[in-house]
């Protein structure tokens, strides 16, 4: 399969209707994303990041302005798009091997096994193939749900605070595994976080978006060189530059309400 | 932990038999001065003597096998039928629309209430069968009807993801996702149906079962024979409730909830 997965995203705008009064969660969105980009989406909690990756994975239908994918129109979820929820949604009356083969389409029984065994081994979950969803770690849950996303070869691949249920160690460690899935798979990644560093170590792009309603800010490109320092000196000033975002922003904020 | 386990049940076990205990006690304290009537009130040794000529004769074997595979029959019958019901009003908005009401009135409609009814339609052992399947398919329909609409939106998303038909998302998501619901509701069923398959037997006699013997037993002012039959019903209703839970246990192990961490 080609490694295409160029998206396009134009004036979005999306509200969802309400008893009260509408809620306006997205505004004006534009975003173009390259085949085989790293994308970080990061913002304050509700300002629709989770939101946004929806639309982009197709389970929100109406909206308004167009998401394409390789100059086509977004017509509901499809197989090359993958996600891993910010919950990761495993299904609990299912092993980790069934949880991921369930999600294969169109392979013989014999090539799902493959595939299985080879995700299983890709996010590093050899072992806890029979092992059930509660009987995982929250990272390892998040693992699985990686696997289970991959297993049709997505072009892009949606990740929702994949992270978020980790300590700052095991953290550190899975950056260095979505990096090295990322370049075996040569798949676009646009990852929701709330760490700056993650979105720094991992990111080409990074997308700060504002709240109320939901906008991106501004959008930063990280051209620093692969496997990122996190304790360079560019790092720490693409750090400051980030950061400053979320000042200026809380700083407009403040002003406004006076 | 397997210890603890077992010291928590076998004490419960023993927090459980106090009472019966202290009741078997105060019955044959009661018996022995003659405090009741020994003729209306058989004393605990009348009521073992009693078993011990109807096991020795056959006869109580014998209706225990025939209520038992009585209430296979009409649990089996009507669970099944309250299974497909459920699914068919947990998926099908018309189907609820349609069936629904005239469900829920019907429901409402005591058991035995259908008895004459159903005396009329057949004779002899269909009915009484029909009879338990009736009651067995109420609660066993409703609980899937819940569970099938208590399958997470999340887990509905995740099939749209994938691009589920309509088939797989209900073999591999709806199913499962509804089964633990779909058991309780079979647990009460076989209550249920434990319950009328007593009542069917004296509501229409003569088929023979445990409710008959004990009817039997009754007219015949053999009460230390009533007192086996309740003592039996009691027991074997008791053991179906606990096979039941284990069943479910062992369906729902996925389920990680503060019952089954028990
Ligand atoms: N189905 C919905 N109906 C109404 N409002 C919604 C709906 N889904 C989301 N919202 C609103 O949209 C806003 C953005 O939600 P979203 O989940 O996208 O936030 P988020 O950026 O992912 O936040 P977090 O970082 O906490 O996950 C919130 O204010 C939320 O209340
Ligand atoms: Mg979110």
């Amino acid at each position: 399969m080609s490694n295409t997965g160029a998206l396009e995203i134009r004036n979005v705008r999306k509200t969802y209707p309400g008893k009260e009064r509408d809620v306006h969660v997205l505004e004006n969105i534009n975003l173009s994303i390259k085949p085989g980009e790293f994308v970080s989406i990061i913002g304050l909690s509700g300002c629709g990041k989770t939101t946004l990756l929806r639309h982009i994975v197709g389970l929100e239908s109406e909206y308004e302005g167009d998401i394409l994918l390789d100059g086509k129109r977004l017509n509901g979820p499809s197989l090359d798009r993958g996600i891993v929820f910010q919950d990761h949604r495993l299904f609990p009356w299912l092993t980790v091997e069934k949880n991921i083969a369930l999600g294969i389409v169109g392979k013989s029984e014999k090539e799902k096994k493959e595939i299985v065994d080879s995700h299983i081994e890709l996010v590093g979950l050899k072992g806890f193939e029979k092992s059930y969803p509660y009987q995982l770690s929250g990272g390892m849950s998040q693992r699985a749900a990686i696997a289970r996303a991959l297993v049709n070869q997505p072009k892009i691949l949606l990740l929702d605070e994949p992270l978020g249920a980790l300590d700052a160690l095991t953290r550190m460690y899975m950056h260095n595994e979505l990096e090295r899935i990322w370049e075996k798979e040569k798949i676009t990644m646009i990852m929701v976080t709330h760490d700056v560093e993650e979105a720094l170590y991992l990111s080409d792009k990074i997308v700060v978006m504002s709240a109320k309603p939901g906008r991106i800010q501004k959008v930063l490109n990280v051209s620093l060189p692969r496997p990122r320092d996190r304790a360079g000196h560019d790092f720490a000033d693409m750090k400051e530059q980030v950061l400053e975002e979320f000042m200026l922003h809380t700083e407009h904020h403040f002003s406004y309400a006076i | 932990m397997n210890v603890t386990v077992d010291r928590t049940r076998i004490a419960r076990f023993a927090e459980g038999g106090f009472l019966p205990a202290g009741l078997l006690l105060a019955w044959y304290l009661l018996t022995k001065y003659h405090l009741i009537d020994p003729h209306s009130y058989p004393s605990p040794s009348d009521v073992l003597n009693g078993f011990l000529a109807v096991w020795k004769d056959g006869s109580f074997t014998e209706n225990l096998l025939i209520s038992i595979v009585r209430v296979c029959r009409g649990f089996l019958a009507g669970a099944s039928f309250g299974y497909l019901l459920g699914i068919l009003i947990g998926l099908s908005k018309t189907a609820d629309k349609l069936i629904s009401p005239l469900f829920n009135a019907v429901r409402q409609v005591p058991i035995p209430a259908f008895a004459p009814l159903l005396v009329l339609v057949s004779i002899g052992e269909p009915s009484r069968v029909l009879f338990i399947a009736i009651g067995a398919c109420y609660p066993v329909a409703l609980n899937t009807v819940e569970g099938i609409r208590c399958v997470k939106r999340e887990y509905h998303e995740v099939s749209e993801v994938f691009r589920f038909g309509k088939l797989k998302r209900f073999l591999k998501i709806v199913l499962p996702s509804s089964f633990p619901s779909t058991l309780t509701g079979l647990r009460i069923g076989l209550s249920v149906s434990w319950l009328l398959v007593v009542a069917a037997e004296i509501f229409m006699s003569s088929g023979g079962g445990i409710g008959d013997m004990m009817w039997g037993c009754r007219e015949m002012s053999r009460n230390d024979l009533v007192i086996v039959c309740i003592v039996t019903i009691a027991l074997v209703g008791f053991t179906m409730n606990i096979l039941m839970k284990m069943l479910e246990r062992v369906f729902s192990s996925w389920r990680v909830t503060l019952k089954n961490a028990r």
